[in-house]
């Protein structure tokens, strides 16, 4: 081998980048070979200096916390801007023949939809307004008339008899039922985590605390702690708080409570936070590294006084300090 | 805990909250990626948000040939690379426009306009050095710097991520080193 070989096998070997028998070789190599003995040091050195003080940190939570908003809020628009033909489109676009005639039928099936629609004898019965209330037993869903929205003409050429367009098919959708029914519970979490008004998802997560309890699905309980962590608005992410404290504690409860503690802007929350923590410190979960790291960060610097009498307090009565 | 395989499925079937779970489990590491890459909080969220729309967008089109957290991360390296700074385009990735195509090759010292003789001085740390040296590499060369030095993936690993082949992520990791190393001489 070449002494080009064999720097390298010793830039290779500095970076971590081989195995310990070519490692053994190029030390055996290094012991004779000044040259390669100091670019060896020299590299280690180098990646020293990076990794103590370079780009090192994590990205904080605060950072991720907003980022995790701001992907939110792009999603929905994300959602709003894709339109269901498009997926229809691009279904039968990319996927077997057996796709398009699939996509054929459903077309066909929109195409029924519309035409039953536009073409009814009485409008008033379905065309707008509030669909009539429709109690459904257990929590089945009642479909109304589907209504046809933003169409928009693609290609009308005149004297050809063809016309070529798109269209939202929206169709309401009335659901009555129990609170502790899944189907309900699993639109309530989806409007929760999705909708856009903030006091749609505020209703969803009041009506699903109603329903909470000691079986609740892991499903909503996992949207709970989401929306604590990440819904832009205050009051929902504090009926998401009031919500979770009724579930038993936990370790996912206690880390979307430090979440709060640590990154909500609103001073209120981290209240209602602490005091939960101080709640569920008293059972089983006691006061453990991770909550005793941002106790001592709360009683430093946190701007809310309540806050840092509060961390100080829990500290001494956990540690004795 | 539900395996990735499974949540990938429910969110190709439009479960979104399935896709948030898949987002919440894998997006500190696309923010690491993009926080390492960039100087800018602003930045590092702007690629977050696009890694995660491409991802949304493109769902469908996962075929679990490889793991998904490899499918993101490509998708992340990606974002990276073509990411244009907010506010102003970077020099580095003028230079690399100008060619066309980054070839690897160091872009020579390329310095911050507007940093001033007192921005200087404040930033004559090694922190700031390094953080200086690595602007002054070639987007790929950075990329596989900080992706090896920082978030420890293997050369074949970035290999698969940024799509080429291992060798030429070690004459990026090479080059970059040789570069790093003449900014630093004098400080390490």
């Amino acid at each position: 081998m070449t002494h080009d070989d064999y720097r390298d096998l010793v830039f290779l070997a500095a970076s971590g980048e081989i195995d310990d028998d070519v490692r053994a070789v190029v030390e055996r190599h290094m012991a004779s070979c000044r040259e390669c003995a100091a670019e060896f040091a020299s590299l280690g050195r180098l990646h020293a200096a990076i990794t103590r003080e370079g780009r090192a940190p994590e990205p904080d939570d605060r950072l991720l916390a907003e980022a995790r908003q701001e992907l939110r809020v792009a999603l929905r628009a994300e959602r709003a801007r894709v339109r269901p033909w498009s997926a229809l489109m691009e279904f039968t676009r990319t996927g077997p023949a057996w796709r398009l005639a699939l996509g054929g039928a459903l077309a066909l099936a929109c195409g029924v939809i519309a035409g039953r629609t536009v073409l009814a004898p009485s409008a008033g019965q379905g065309g707008g307004g509030t669909p009539p209330a429709v109690a459904v037993r257990g929590a089945e869903p009642h479909e109304e008339e589907t209504r046809i929205t933003n169409v928009h003409f693609v290609n009308h050429a005149k004297g050809s008899g063809e016309v070529e367009f798109t269209f939202d098919a929206v169709t309401p959708v009335r659901m009555r039922g129990s609170i502790d029914d899944p189907g309900i519970q699993k639109v309530l979490t989806h409007a929760m985590l999705n909708e856009e008004n903030p006091g749609v998802r505020l209703q969803a997560v009041s009506a699903l605390t109603r329903g909470v309890g000691e079986a609740q699905d892991s499903d909503v309980r996992g949207a709970l702690v989401k929306t604590l962590e990440s819904d832009p608005n205050v009051g929902v992410r504090k009926e998401a708080l009031n919500a979770l404290r009724r579930l038993p504690f936990d370790p996912e409860i206690k880390k979307a409570l430090l979440h709060t503690l640590v990154a909500d802007g609103n001073s209120g929350l981290r209240v209602a936070a602490i005091n939960a923590l101080d709640a569920g410190r008293s059972g089983a979960a006691g006061v453990d590294s991770d909550f005793l790291e941002v106790l001592k960060q709360k009683a430093r610097s946190d701007d809310n006084n309540y806050i840092r009498v509060k961390a100080r307090a829990v500290i001494q009565e956990a540690t004795g300090q | 805990m539900m395996e990735d395989v499974e949540l990938v499925t429910r969110a190709q079937q439009g479960d979104m909250l399935a896709f948030e779970q898949l987002v919440f489990r894998h997006d500190r590491k696309v923010l690491a990626i993009a926080a390492r890459y960039v100087t800018s909080a602003e930045d590092a969220k702007d690629i977050y948000q696009e890694v995660f729309l491409r991802v949304y967008r493109n769902l469908n089109k996962f075929r679990f040939k490889s793991e998904f957290a490899t499918w993101l991360h490509r998708i992340a390296v990606n974002v990276c690379l073509t990411h244009r700074a907010r506010g102003r385009r970077t020099l580095q990735t003028l230079f690399a426009d100008a060619r066309g195509e980054d070839d690897g090759e160091p872009h020579g010292e390329i310095r911050d306009p507007a940093q001033g003789p007192d921005a200087v001085a404040a930033g004559a740390d090694l922190a700031g050095r390094i953080e200086r040296a690595l602007g002054s590499l070639s987007p790929k060369q950075r990329m596989v710097f900080t992706l090896r030095h920082y978030e420890g993936y293997r050369l074949s690993e970035i290999a698969q991520m940024m799509n080429c082949v291992e060798g030429t992520v070690k004459r990026y990791l090479f080059t970059a080193t040789r570069r790093m190393r003449e900014q630093l001489k004098d400080a390490i």
